[in-house]
């Protein structure tokens, strides 16, 4: 794995998340009129929504007076001269019946992007705000018009691009009844935790007792395998959602090219929400990233197939395990093999590929670029373009590929380089995003296209819980099998305790409780603008 | 010393019972320059261990480390008496391994008698309270039994299970708060009439067995670790003999005869209405309430050198004294035991102690404090613990100075504090390591890092100590840095420092010594000690080496456990003013606003704590708070990074 360096400074603080991130930005402006164009694009009505306390403002936007509560009226849409911008049909929701549970007016007018744009202007100038991302579903979600979970069910609809219509409205149609389900499983879950971590409590506190210890400690073991196992079961209804209806990106490259470095990169907001386990490796395989135009994608480090802490591929926790006492050179070099099978896969299923290169390694012309990463199998076509083939599957179609190049700073020669994407991903962190989420969007934008049935799961599913939930599931699952590790005596039991601390943690937060500020800061700015 | 006699005397404060709270808020007092009193019903019983005759055990033999950060006097003195010393949970991590001394009873009692007798400032009034007095709204003294009367603005209560206190033995009842003791009869109702809900609790000793009559030979015997772990910074250096324990357990034939006296014993027929510890059961309890169980482990522990009185732990009851002793004769070497003395059960008043601020000051009346038992605690740790915090605030009191606010994440002795007052508890209130949200931190190791700011700050250590524990700080900041710096090389191209191979779990310091580490760095041929191929000369104490390993082999964890620290600092800080009304708040849901009525939290880092409320009005309550042009003082708006 490529140093942790970037990932502990890295991208952090850049860009909108961060400002978005902190929930006081939310809170300070409730009521603050704000305003953002609510329409997709491409359609012959474009809407504009405006939300705040006092709105009695705008009407000066208008030709004629606002429409009463509940009622529109077609009316021009004026500038600070007078002259007309758009005419346009005006809708009126009295606070607290609307959808931000404030006042809120809807212009429908036109479905032109440079007439919306001018329209938004308007309402800028007399002192509305454009909304930050997720800012009127914040409003909603404050004034109880809906639930979190709602909320989050709603973004999930707008932000996957090929979500079909029956997915779409049974995600919609999710009602609270349903979530209550997963909430009661997940309370129930919260008290088993608790009872492990009772037993477990009892062997530290009561030294003496030596076979009431043994009691203990079995208990608590056979209660942590039947929450692990509910655990994943929850986790999985979300996973094949996720896996049907998101785009999946995968990381390729040798070992230390730098893939887990540009996962990190990549997932930028979505870090704060994973909290790394200390004393152990959590940098996680998969992230949910937000293409510019506001699509999720999966992005997958193939890396992580090969030792990853608590996936699921490795329920036993063995990476909790000191290095000794993991298995032997046979074991390895098995765990290499499966990890290899399992990018093949993963080449296969997904829509784009992104090679991570090291320009370090790969001055010498004709030395393989994954050295000992037996999977690139690919040939050259032509002066600079490949075509994957791989070799399991010769009849696979050729898929959209990216080439980056990673550590730019260790370049011998920069003759080799000029032509190529190359950077050093802890200094031009932001570039290199920029550069492969444009080049991963106009690779799907031609996908997104075509109605592609073939590609994807069928079936429809939904999820029971939220990614929130989750991605929090995720983290006391990885908390489980550390705590389960030290049960059996990898480490001092105490730390048993302290895992299964946070696991409730983390469950309670799935359940919205004791939620810190910053998640929930979080959790909004990830929503669509507009939203 | 004499205990005094006067008719009236004036005092900057006085303790009321010479129990180990009163003891420790005593030493707090006059280090902090208060002219102190201490009033107890006999003068020659201060320092006795009631029950049984030992001192620490798990997360107890923290809070005696702590006492000694403190400059406190029960960790000394466990160590001079003690005639066995064990560490326990060693098959456990550094963190709640624990130290458990058996002292010698009767030379603790009379050690600490003189001790405290002869503190600087301290006088001892032998005398039962009869009435606390009050100017207005604070406290000006009291008066005793026989006339004499005490001024002083600072009264610390600490008067163990000695308030209204009956005692229980079988259906047999008598006045006294411990064996041959009288009991306080007047006291309760003047802290009653403060405004102070009372409740009764019960506690129970064991029958006390003569060891003339017990056939040790066939029982397992548990002889302590051959090195004695201290509690102290201080030094002992007339160690007593150690002795030996024994282990042996009850069976069938002692439950059946227990179950077919239930009616005998006062716990069932109704007439002890207190809650007993639900920690330390009576074995009438234990049988009752886990059937199931064949047996439970009975420790006969010697109560000192010189005295034949057994301590049978485990054994609390308070049945009939002709039932206590068929029951004890039918375990395995108590055959023919004859008893020194039966157990029995007392009942005695308590206070709620959620009456008391942070400091354990009556929110009634200024000036009264209360520690110990009396706050519904078991355990001589935990009153001790008490005492000094008592003390500690009461002096700080004195000086005009503000109440030190709890801090969880710096001792047990303030988790205790901060679960009394403001969590409460309806029976005897035992600590665990499991109180603490902060165990990895909260180490005997570390004791006197941890509370040496609050020790210096308050006049609480006498040079010595000041001089002890900087030196040690200063020498365990050398030796990590020298071992940060020193490289070895551990395979054909790594290079590590010393202290990162010392972070591999299977490596100690220890290992290294004896090069013991499976040939890791030898590749096989391990001749000599690891030590010496490592090229590390110096020597190392073994206190710098435990903590060493602690640090490193927690470190994960301890980081993380900081990183929650330091939120919840950064909400605690949000303190809510005096008056506080949250249904001022915007957008706060009415549950929110009943918990926070019930709960009555003073920060949001508490209010966050409450179960039920929604973090969207942590959030919002939050902002109000820190928009408030004026929030209380104690908020600085540009600290505050919520």
């Amino acid at each position: 794995m490529s140093s942790s360096a970037p990932s502990s400074q890295g991208p952090q603080g850049a860009g909108l998340s961060s400002l978005a991130g902190d929930s006081r930005a939310y809170v300070q402006r409730l009521g603050q009129p704000i305003v953002a164009i609510a329409s997709g694009a491409g359609g012959s009505v474009g809407v504009i929504r405006l939300s705040g306390r006092d709105l009695s403002v705008f009407a000066e936007m208008f030709r004629g007076p606002l429409p009463g509560p509940g009622e529109f009226a077609l009316r021009d849409v004026v500038g600070r001269d007078g002259s007309r911008i758009d005419r346009a049909l005006v809708l009126y929701f009295q606070a607290p019946h609307s959808f931000s549970g404030e006042n809120v007016i809807e212009i429908q007018g036109h479905g032109v992007e440079s007439l919306l744009g001018a329209l938004t202007a308007r309402a800028c100038e007399l002192g509305a705000r454009q909304a930050l991302p997720g800012e009127f579903s914040f409003r909603a979600v404050w004034n109880e018009k809906m639930s979190l979970e709602q909320a989050e069910r709603l973004n999930e609809c707008y932000s996957i691009a090929d979500l079909k219509a029956k997915s779409a409205s049974a995600l919609l149609g999710f009602s609270d009844r349903d979530s209550a389900r997963a909430q009661e499983v997940m309370r129930g879950l919260l008290e088993l935790v608790q009872k492990a971590r009772g037993r477990v409590e009892a062997a530290i506190d009561f030294s003496e007792a030596e076979q009431e210890q043994s009691d203990d400690v079995r208990s608590a073991l056979h209660t942590i395998d039947g929450v692990t196992q509910q655990v994943s079961r929850l986790m999985s209804s979300y996973e094949n959602f996720n896996r049907a209806h998101v785009p999946t990106v995968v990381l390729v490259g040798a070992p230390n090219a730098g893939k887990s470095t540009l996962l990190n990169i990549l997932a930028e907001g979505e870090r704060a929400l994973v909290s790394p386990v200390a004393g152990t490796t959590r940098d996680f395989i998969e992230a949910r990233v937000r293409l510019p135009s506001g699509q999720w994608i999966r992005v997958i480090d193939t890396a992580g197939l090969r030792e990853v802490p608590g996936s699921s591929s490795n329920p036993s926790g063995d990476s909790a395990l000191p290095p000794s006492s993991r298995g032997g050179s046979d074991d390895h070099s098995r765990l290499e093999l499966l990890g290899m099978q399992k990018t093949r896969e993963l080449m296969q299923t997904s829509r784009v590929i992104v090679w991570v290169r090291s320009c370090e390694e790969s001055d010498l012309p004709g030395v393989a670029t994954g050295a000992d990463w037996p999977i690139d199998t690919r040939e050259r076509v032509g002066p600079g373009s490949w075509i994957s083939q791989p070799r399991p599957q010769p009849r696979a179609e050729p898929k959209p590929e990216i080439e980056v190049w990673s550590h730019r700073d260790l370049a011998t020669s920069d003759e080799t380089h000029r032509d190529r994407a190359a950077f050093d991903f802890v200094k031009e962190s932001a570039a290199c995003r920029d550069y492969i989420l444009r080049c991963i969007a106009s690779a799907l934008a031609g996908e997104f296209a075509t109605k592609d049935s073939a590609r994807g799961l069928e079936q429809e599913s939904v999820p029971e819980i939220t990614r929130r939930q989750f991605q929090l599931l995720k983290i006391a699952n990885d908390e489980l099998c550390l705590a389960r590790a030290c049960l059996e005596g990898a480490r001092p039991i105490e730390l048993c305790a302290d895992h299964l601390r946070q696991t409730e943690l983390e469950l309670n937060r799935a359940l919205g409780r004791g939620l810190g500020d910053e998640y929930i800061g979080q959790i909004f700015s990830q929503f669509c603008l507009g939203k | 010393m004499a205990a005094s006699r006067a008719s009236t005397s004036c005092f900057d404060a006085i303790v009321v019972g010479g129990g180990h709270a009163g003891i420790e808020a005593a030493r707090a007092l006059v280090s902090m320059g208060h002219r102190t009193a201490l009033v107890s019903l006999k003068a020659n019983t201060i320092g006795a261990m009631s029950c049984n005759p030992a001192i620490g055990g798990v997360a107890k033999s923290h809070l005696v480390f702590e006492i000694d950060a403190l400059g406190g006097m029960m960790g000394h003195m466990a160590d001079r008496c003690a005639i066995q010393s064990r560490r326990l949970n060693m098959n456990k991590g550094p963190a709640v391994r624990s130290t458990r001394v058996q002292c010698d009873k009767d030379i603790y009692m009379r050690l600490m008698s003189h001790e405290v007798t002869s503190l600087p400032g301290l006088t001892v009034v032998e005398g039962e309270v009869a009435e606390l007095h009050s100017d207005g709204d604070r406290v000006d003294g009291l008066s005793l039994k026989d006339g004499t009367r005490l001024f002083a603005r600072a009264i610390v209560i600490s008067s163990g299970t000695f308030m209204r206190s009956i005692m229980f033995c079988g259906e047999g009842r008598s006045i006294g708060g411990r064996f041959g003791d009288p009991s306080a009869e007047f006291l309760s109702s003047s802290i009653a009439s403060f405004g102070h809900r009372m409740k009764r609790l019960k506690t129970g000793t064991p029958a006390r067995l003569d060891a003339k009559t017990i056939c040790f030979d066939a029982l397992q015997a548990q002889w302590g670790d051959p090195e004695q772990r201290r509690f102290s910074w201080r030094k002992t250096r007339n160690r007593l003999p150690q002795v030996c324990c024994f282990l042996t357990y009850t069976n069938e034939r002692t439950h059946e005869i227990i179950r077919a006296n239930f009616e005998k014993s006062p716990l069932f027929s109704g007439d002890i209405q207190g809650v007993g510890p639900r920690y330390c059961p009576s074995v009438e309890d234990k049988v009752k309430r886990f059937a199931d169980r064949e047996r439970h482990q009975v420790f006969l522990e010697p109560e000192g050198l010189s005295t034949d009185f057994v301590y049978p732990n485990g054994m609390s009851t308070s049945l009939p004294a002709n039932v206590q002793l068929e029951f004890l004769r039918t375990i395995q070497g108590l055959e023919r035991v004859e008893l020194k003395r039966p157990g029995y059960a007392v009942e005695y008043d308590s206070i709620d102690p959620t009456d008391l601020d942070d400091g354990f000051q009556s929110r009634f009346v200024k000036g009264l404090f209360f520690a110990g038992q009396i706050n519904r605690t078991s355990g001589y740790e935990e009153a001790a613990a008490q005492g000094l915090w008592a003390g500690l605030n009461a002096g700080r009191a004195l000086k005009g100075q503000a109440t030190v606010a709890p801090d969880r994440t710096r001792s047990y002795m303030e988790t205790l504090v901060w679960d009394l007052t403001r969590r409460g508890t309806e029976e005897p209130y035992r600590l665990f390591t499991s109180r603490s949200e902060y165990r990895l931190m909260l180490r005997e190791d570390n004791a006197h890092e941890r509370l040496f700011e609050l020790a210096q700050e308050n006049g609480l250590l006498g040079q010595d100590q000041v001089r002890y524990y900087t030196e040690l700080m200063e020498s365990f900041q050398a030796s990590k840095s020298r071992l940060d710096k020193h490289r070895v090389r551990i395979g054909p191209d790594r290079v590590v420092s010393l202290s990162e191979y010392l972070r591999r779990p299977e490596v100690t310091w220890e290992s290294i010594c004896e090069g013991s580490t499976g040939g890791l760095l030898h590749g096989g041929e391990n001749e000599g000690s690891e030590k010496e191929f490592l090229g590390f000369s110096g020597e190392i104490s073994d206190e710098i080496i435990e903590k060493l390993e602690v640090e490193v082999k927690y470190e994960g964890y301890l980081r993380r456990q900081e990183a929650e620290v330091a939120m919840i600092r950064r909400l605690s800080r949000l303190e809510f003013p005096e008056g506080f009304d949250v249904g001022a708040v915007p957008s706060v849901s009415n549950e929110t606003i009943e918990l926070f009525k019930k709960h009555s939290p003073r920060s949001l880092s508490e209010l966050s704590a409450i179960p039920g409320v929604t973090p969207a009005s942590i959030l919002a309550i939050g902002t109000h708070l820190k928009g408030r042009p004026d929030s209380g003082g104690s908020v600085s708006r540009e600290t505050i990074t919520f």
